[in-house]
């Protein structure tokens, strides 16, 4: 029972249904991007999951263990098994680099330059304050500073959303090896369809706090949802309101 | 104006709950004194000027007020006496606790807060950690400790700002000027003076931790946990100083009845 | 580590000066305005409102503790000296009108409308909206700092006067339920002291108070950088540096007032 499972997951913000019984699961080694427009809530899934939001209604399973995210210090194991890369880079700006990575684990340290070579980030860097750095150089730290707890499952929120080509191919190769080379479950939540193609093994559409389809790259070139149509063609039809 | 003191009395609520969780986590955890020693330095090492000048200042001032009232019945060897005491128990405290709760209330609302809308405090969270054991524990005992001591300083200066002013511009040497402090500030007032300081600490403290951790909405929602902990730690101020001088004054008449009996 | 004390000496000196620099730029517009007017009339009733109207439940609860406080602790020095608190009405509230009231009202003020003041035009600079406003050719001095300028000393003249009020009422209360006078004795004991150019003195520090906060709180928000960490920032330095100008406004103006 290796993986990550969303069972009916409801969520209200405000007066927004912003997820409406939405299932999903992620086996270890698999990719699944979750595509949707902006406002949709895919963020608030990603939160959810890892209980810094707390759902209405529904549970997460991870391998087989329901979670409980009232009880805060059961979540903690939670959260060091899904790492969750957030979209902005969140990185602690009093800090420089080596105290965030290595920030409440001291032995994370032993890892670092390794995990570094792997993202091609120089060692230089260790010493410097994130404001110092570039938006893709804070954004590739943070995502060292989530895979050095070494997590079975990775969680992206947009990652490469703001990057440059270059830095957006070698996102893309780090999310290939962790879950091909280092078997983890990658859960990517973005509005990059080029990546996803590239990617995915499965694509999960949500529309309107629903899941509209659910399939491989290829059933999702060949649907015809109109949402799906929006999104491959970049353009959206209004007279079907969207 | 009823869902207002609803609100409020909510927010009331929400504060309580928020500093007993800190508090507990202080008991229970402790801080780590590295952590402790940089936010000690950062909220007191460097509002260090701003307490000096503003308890010369209001010293100064209260001084000057005093001495005013004092000229027209010629009783100005008794400046030095009630301006310190006034100062000491009451005005002097509270106006360099609105100077500090500006400089570091404020200051770490504003850290906090950003913090809370980037992510930061979440991504405590998703490394497995306890936000508030990391990062609020360490700022408010810091805060607290800190605060105090200012203010204690502070006060301090007020005395010196009394007395300097007055030998300089009011004719009052330093010699006459505290010949009749003994008369008014029995240890009871400084005492008076250090509760409330200690008092205020805590308040600032918490009040500024709360606002910031709980920031959401942006940018916008940064400025507006700066606002709102500032203006709920200037009210606090002015209620806990009432509160506090009402207490320890029926408490002293308690003593007294008690030692006469 | 010298130049950055150099540094700092001239940031010093920056803050000084930049209000001050905002403040002639102001003075100079309306004048200019009067002739070839353009004062944006809608923004500065709002903000007369803002910062009038929904300071006063705060500021009247404030004041009313502090009235209660000061009448307490005067009565407490009275009974030391002159062994009776015959003059206490008169001398709390001389002192009250020269200094609590303007201060702690101009204090209340700095950190509810000049830490919002701050925030708002920090937020602004840094999503471009008053680089929007350039592009449509609308001077910040006429349409942002000019109707705050307005609302603050508005707000900050009549909230003294309205914490005088209540001090008034609170002290008479006060003194009549704990100290056995009578109202009106205690009435006409309380203005004993007190000359019209006490009351002139302090709204004068109104006026001055209301003219600082929301001049040092335009620069630290026009000033503001790097996104929701500037704008926490830009409220901060407000909140502090309108406390420390009014300390030391509040210093010169009792000393020049009434000390000469």
């Amino acid at each position: 029972m290796n993986m990550l499972e969303v069972k009916n997951l409801s969520k209200v913000l405000g007066e927004r249904q912003v997820l409406e019984n939405m299932s999903l699961s992620v086996q270890q080694g698999e990719i699944l991007f979750v595509l949707g427009r902006s406002g949709v809530g895919k963020s608030v899934l990603l939160k959810t999951i890892v209980g810094l939001i707390h759902q209405d209604k529904g549970e997460v399973w991870i391998d087989g263990e329901k979670t409980h995210p009232e009880r805060e210090l059961a979540m903690v194991a939670v959260r060091r098994q899904c790492g969750l890369v957030f979209q902005s880079p969140a990185l602690f700006d009093s800090m420089t680099v080596k105290e965030n990575l290595i920030f409440g684990d001291e032995d994370k340290a032993r890892h670092i330059s390794a995990t570094m070579a792997w993202l091609k980030l120089p060692e230089k860097i260790l010493n410097f304050y994130p404001s110092e750095l570039s938006f893709g150089f804070q954004k590739k730290v943070s995502l060292l500073r989530t895979l050095l707890s070494n997590p079975k499952y990775l969680l992206f929120d947009e990652p490469t959303t703001g990057l440059d080509p270059v830095t957006t191919n070698l996102v893309n190769d780090v999310i290939r090896d962790c879950a091909k080379a280092r078997n983890m479950g990658c859960l990517v939540v973005s509005h990059d369809l080029q990546s996803a193609y590239h990617l995915a093994d499965r694509i999960v559409l949500i529309d309107q706090g629903k899941i509209a389809l659910s399939g491989t790259p290829s059933n999702f070139k060949e649907s015809d949802y109109p949402l799906a149509v929006a999104f491959r063609k970049g353009t959206i039809n209004f007279a079907e309101g969207y | 104006m009823l869902k207002a003191i609803n609100k409020g009395i909510e927010g009331l609520g929400r504060w309580a709950e928020f500093s007993i969780r800190v508090f507990k986590t202080f008991t229970s955890k402790g801080v780590s004194s590295t952590s402790l020693v940089e936010q000690m330095y950062h909220v007191g090492v460097r509002s260090l000027p701003i307490t000096i000048v503003s308890g010369l200042f209001v010293g100064a001032i209260l001084a000057i007020q005093i001495n005013l009232q004092l000229k027209d019945f010629g009783a100005q060897t008794f400046l030095g006496g009630l301006s310190t005491s006034t100062t000491l128990r009451n005005l002097g405290p509270v106006l360099i606790a609105f100077l500090l709760s500006g400089r570091v209330g404020a200051f770490t609302s504003a850290e906090l807060g950003t913090m809370a809308i980037t992510d930061q405090l979440n991504a405590i969270r998703c490394l497995g950690m306890d936000p508030v054991e990391k990062i609020v524990v360490p700022r408010l005992v810091a805060l607290t400790c800190s605060s105090f001591l200012l203010l204690i300083l502070g006060l301090g200066m007020t005395v010196v700002g009394g007395v300097v002013i007055s030998s300089a511009h009011l004719g009052v040497n330093p010699i006459q000027f505290s010949q009749n402090i003994s008369l008014f500030v029995s240890s009871w007032s400084i005492g008076i003076g250090v509760v409330k300081s200690f008092l205020f600490g805590l308040m600032i403290g918490t009040i500024s931790c709360f606002f910031g951790y709980h920031t959401a909405g942006g940018a916008r929602g940064v400025g507006r946990a700066v606002k709102r902990t500032s203006v709920a730690t200037l009210v606090s101020i002015i209620l806990m100083d009432f509160l506090v001088s009402t207490a320890l004054e029926s408490l002293k008449t308690f003593f007294e009845i008690m030692a006469n009996s | 580590m010298r130049n950055n004390e150099q540094r700092v000496l001239f940031l010093g000196f920056e803050a000084l000066l930049s209000p001050i620099r905002l403040f002639a730029t102001s003075c100079r517009v309306l004048v200019f305005s009067i002739v070839n007017i353009r004062l944006h009339g809608r923004e500065i009733t709002n903000q007369m409102f803002e910062s009038a109207v929904l300071s006063l439940p705060i500021i009247l609860f404030s004041l009313t503790i502090v009235s209660l406080m000061s009448i307490l602790e005067f009565s407490w020095h009275m009974k030391l000296v002159l062994k009776q608190d015959a003059l206490v009405p008169g001398f709390s509230m001389v002192l009250m009108v020269r200094e609590v009231a303007p201060v702690v009202t101009a204090m209340l003020l700095t950190s509810r409308v000049g830490a919002s003041i701050a925030a708002e035009l920090g937020f602004m600079k840094v999503t471009e909206q008053l680089d929007q406003l350039k592009l449509l050719s609308v001077s910040e001095v006429e349409y942002l700092v000019i109707p705050r300028w307005v609302g603050c000393v508005f707000a900050s003249i009549t909230l003294t006067l309205a914490s005088l009020v209540t001090s008034i009422c609170v002290s008479t209360g006060i003194a009549s339920r704990f100290m056995n006078y009578q109202p009106h004795e205690f009435f006409n004991t309380l203005f004993v002291f007190t000359k019209a150019f006490d009351l002139g003195g302090g709204l004068l520090k109104a006026f001055c108070f209301g003219t600082i906060i929301p001049f040092v709180s335009c620069v630290c928000g026009l000033s503001c950088q790097g996104g929701s960490r500037g704008v926490g920032q830009a409220a901060t330095r407000a909140v502090v540096q309108s406390c420390l100008f009014i300390i030391f406004a509040d210093f010169f103006l009792s000393y020049w007032l009434w000390t000469f």
